[in-house]
């Protein structure tokens, strides 16, 4: 008892719904839990419209899963027990063909197949463009409509119990009393009862259905028969027969529940074909049978017209490869859906009879979407992940226990020049920089002996040229899924860059620091040169104010002579006068003589010959024959020279006048034999010149005085204090040394000793 | 004008000496010239004077630059054993060296009365003569 509201329906058959209204009995089914049928995801409903109590309208409002076939059909079972018997229409509104005949058949198997047999006619609205599409694998009782009326008015056409009335004949409608309507609507479900009791006895197909069942009914009488062969209405023989059949019946079906058993505990779909491919038996799981509902009701028919087309044009395919080869093959089929679709994976066995021959296929049916979609997301993953690694600049790596690379991301290339193709399975060692080695090798062993979860460090690797480059190793150990090592994973990050900053700043501040250094010591010497300095500025200045003094006072007393000498008029005296002036002259240009000798061994560069110290000692005595004394004092000369001996000629002059005029000057003279003696000794290091006399000797308090500047001990015509101090200047320059041993009034002895520059390198100062 | 009575002169240039002795002789400016070319004989003199009681010198000349014992020494070591006895002498450095350094120093020292470059000249005695007729006077009453 209901009345629809499809706006389509409505306003073509208005008169049909004044009169179920009129009964006073409307029901909004889409309140009602009977009528109304929500799918499984709560989302998408049917709604079920029953017109005249002999067509059904269904329409559905939303979606649904193929789980929910089971329930519609549930649902239609129950709409139909509340009907009164009679011929039934269906006008399916359900899965318009405007998805395209391949989602329309597959939907088709999977719904229609399960009602097709409650209806006498099935109308299925499709849009117009569309409606020229070979259908023909529709059932025999369906036909297509382009809309929801022109289905309406084909069912009217058949429905000749409701000639009765007009559509839309408002006026006699409105004239009828109630009793008139009831009894119209009472005539016209009888009428509907009958044409549907008819139309089921004259369907060739249901005809064959009911011969069938009735058969099954029967043996199921039979197996539940506990009667005796006594107690059963027949001869011996055949209840023996009977028994015999019922016996073997009994085992059949207990062999069959037990693989019905055995097959409902797993969730796959089986369905067994015959060798002529016709459905013999299935088993559909009640929650998730994916093609074939109800299969039960399809036994005998061929796979290619229980299958929708495209999976059985795939299965087609293999069951030939089947067939040929005896085995079993699988194959995945699709069924396109909006999002991911469904995915099956399909497979099929060969079947072989008692004797070996082929008996047909098993097909098994399990949906595997979920794992597909699992699938899908890990591979995209995956390739995400992929992607990532492989375009990191970071080196990415992985070794298995013996360090051979098993992975290493393209960045690889980038930095050490190497493919990767070329690096794999090598060890990873192989690329560090050979010093190295050893100790990066110990570093994975103690990853690998798990005695660190990780290590970090800065090191070496050579490229495919040999060059080094530093990387940032970072490794540790790599797990797999139980937990335990089976390699190493790392990253190697390039900083050769920022190592080669820092080689260059080590450099840098290298330099800087001798520099430093360099500038330091300059320091120094600037501040030895600097003291120096002051005391030769200070030794400068008592220089200039000796010397100064020194060269006036020979003059002063020149001056005062030449005075003295205009006073007098004594000719004898001026003479005199004259003898004392030139005494005071020569000891003028002996301090001149001095002081250019002084000057000259500070300024000249060494320069050194062949010493011939016999010509040398016969000189001086040349130059200073005019010395006061000098022939009456007694000079023995010793000169032994064992190898050629070579220094600077004109030092070694100063330094042997001036040991020698000291000598004649500062000797003793009222003595029996005063004397000189001269000893030279010379070989390949050095010469040792020796000046002894038995002269007047030097008091000991002035023997550290002697070689300073300017020092007197007496102060006699000729001496200029400058003698010694030249001649130790001297001998410091030839690098010798100078020493002496006097006692007073015994008399002195000078020792040189200065090196043969034939093995003695003078290095030229800065 | 009268004569200085006595007269030191230490210069190791026994030249200078035998100058001023001359000088003096021409210029009528000291009656008595004793003269030493070493400063510690000098002193070795001045100190004996002091002990026996004997006539100081009016005038004592000294020469800057000598060798062991210069003019500085010499007035240090003067110092050391100068007495009252020695007041009425007068200091005068006669010397070669004109360098302001050791002008500047026979400043220094009180008992040093002036400062005479070489070489002498009658004109400069004739002056410190003058100069000294005063303390001569003084001197003989």
């Amino acid at each position: 008892m209901a009345f629809f509201d499809e706006k389509n329906l409505y306003s073509t058959h208005e008169t049909q719904l004044k009169i179920v209204a009129s009964l006073g009995e409307p029901i909004d089914f889409r309140q009602d839990p009977d009528w109304c049928y929500k799918s499984s995801t709560g989302q998408y409903h049917y709604e079920a419209f029953i017109i005249e109590n002999t067509i059904i309208y269904l329409k559905e409002t939303g979606r649904h899963t193929p789980r929910d076939t089971k329930m519609l059909h549930t649902f239609l079972q129950k709409i139909i027990a509340s009907l009164p018997s009679g011929p039934l229409y269906l006008i399916d509104d359900i899965a318009r063909l405007d998805a395209g005949e391949a989602a329309y058949k597959s939907k088709f198997s999977k719904f229609h197949t399960a009602f097709k047999d409650f209806f006498d006619h099935i109308y299925v609205i499709t849009p117009e463009a569309k409606s020229q599409m070979p259908l023909n694998w529709l059932p025999a009782n369906a036909s297509v409509s382009t809309s929801a009326k022109e289905a309406y008015q084909q069912c009217r056409n058949q429905q000749s119990a409701f000639t009765n009335f007009k559509e839309n004949d408002d006026a006699e409608l409105a004239k009828m009393s109630r009793q008139d309507l009831i009894r119209h609507l009472k005539e016209a479900q009888a009428a509907n009862r009958e044409l549907r009791e008819n139309n089921r006895h004259n369907m060739p197909g249901h005809l064959s259905e009911v011969q069938h069942q009735d058969i099954l009914h029967l043996l199921q009488v039979a197996v539940n028969d506990h009667s005796t062969a006594e107690q059963l209405p027949m001869s011996t023989e055949d209840s023996a027969s009977f028994l015999q059949l019922r016996e073997l019946i009994g085992h059949l079906i207990d062999s069959r529940d037990q693989l019905v058993s055995t097959l409902s505990s797993i969730d796959d779909d089986v369905y067994v074909f015959n060798k002529a491919h016709q459905l013999i038996s299935s088993h559909a799981h009640p929650e998730k049978a994916v093609f074939l509902h109800n299969p039960e009701e399809h036994l005998g028919i061929h796979y290619q017209e229980l299958l929708e087309s495209a999976i059985a044009a795939q299965l087609d395919v293999v069951l030939q490869h089947v067939k040929n080869t005896k085995l079993t093959q699988q194959f995945e089929y699709c069924l396109p859906k909006t999002g991911y679709g469904l995915y099956f994976k399909v497979n099929i066995s060969y079947r072989k009879d008692s004797i070996g021959d082929y008996a047909g296929f098993t097909m098994v049916i399990r949906e595997i979407t979920e794992e597909k979609i699992a699938d899908k997301k890990i591979i995209a993953s995956e390739k995400k992940y992929r992607s990532v690694v492989e375009s990191v600049r970071e080196i990415i790596l992985q070794t298995n226990l013996q360090g051979q690379l098993a992975y290493i991301n393209p960045a690889w290339r980038e930095i050490s020049a190497y493919d990767v193709y070329e690096s794999l399975d090598k060890s990873i060692l192989d690329f560090v920089h050979p010093a190295d080695r050893t100790y990066v090798q110990g570093l994975m062993q103690n990853l690998m002996d798990s005695k660190c979860d990780h290590v970090k460090q800065e090191m070496r690797f050579t490229d495919k040229f040999g060059q080094i480059f530093w990387v940032d190793m970072f490794f540790q150990p790599y797990l797999d899924d139980s937990g335990s090592i089976t390699g190493i994973s790392g990253t190697l990050n390039d900083i050769t860059k920022r190592k080669k900053a820092e080689e260059v700043l080590r450099q840098s501040n290298k330099l800087l620091e001798s520099i430093n250094k360099n500038i330091k010591k300059a320091e120094k010497k600037l501040q030895e040169k600097n003291q120096e300095l002051i005391k030769t500025n200070q030794e400068l200045d008592r220089f200039v104010y000796s010397a100064s003094h020194d060269l006036r006072a020979p003059l002063a007393s020149t001056l005062g002579l030449i005075n003295i000498s205009r006073i007098s008029e004594d000719t004898q005296e001026r003479t005199y006068y004259l003898e004392l002036m030139e005494q005071s002259l020569n000891r003028m240009d002996k301090l001149i003589q001095d002081l250019t000798d002084y000057s000259r061994n500070a300024r000249l560069a060494i320069e050194t010959e062949d010493i011939n110290f016999e010509h040398m000692i016969k000189d001086i005595f040349q130059r200073l024959k005019y010395l006061k004394n000098i022939d009456t004092v007694a000079v023995n000369t010793d000169i032994a020279i064992a190898s050629d001996f070579h220094s600077d000629k004109i030092r070694l002059y100063i330094i042997l006048i001036n040991l020698l005029s000291n000598a004649i000057k500062y000797h003793k003279y009222d003595q029996p034999k005063p004397y000189i003696n001269i000893n030279i000794m010379a070989n390949a290091q050095r010469v040792v010149v020796t000046v002894a006399d038995n002269g007047i000797g030097i008091d000991k308090n002035y023997m550290d005085k002697i070689f300073t500047m300017f020092f007197q001990v007496s102060r006699d015509a000729v001496g200029s204090g400058l003698g010694l101090y030249i001649t130790r200047e001297t001998v410091n320059k030839l690098h010798g040394s100078i020493k002496v041993t006097s006692v007073i009034n015994e008399g002195t002895s000078f020792t040189v000793t200065i090196p043969n520059a034939t093995s003695y390198r003078y290095e030229t100062e800065d | 004008m009268k004569k200085i009575r006595k007269l030191l002169l230490i210069d190791d240039d026994h030249i200078n000496n035998i100058i001023f002795e001359k000088l003096s002789g021409f210029a009528g400016f000291a009656e008595e010239i004793v003269s030493f070319i070493s400063a510690v004989d000098g002193l070795d003199y001045l100190k004996e004077l002091q002990k026996n009681e004997e006539e100081p010198p009016n005038i004592i000349f000294l020469d800057i630059r000598m060798p062991i014992v210069n003019g500085w020494e010499f007035l240090e070591r003067l110092s050391e054993f100068r007495e009252a006895y020695f007041n009425n002498t007068s200091i005068y450095m006669l010397t070669s060296s004109s360098d302001q350094s050791d002008v500047n120093k026979a400043k220094n020292f009180a008992i040093v009365n002036d400062y005479l470059v070489k070489p002498m000249t009658i004109e400069a005695l004739k002056k410190l003569q003058e100069k000294h007729q005063e303390q001569i006077i003084e001197g003989e009453k």
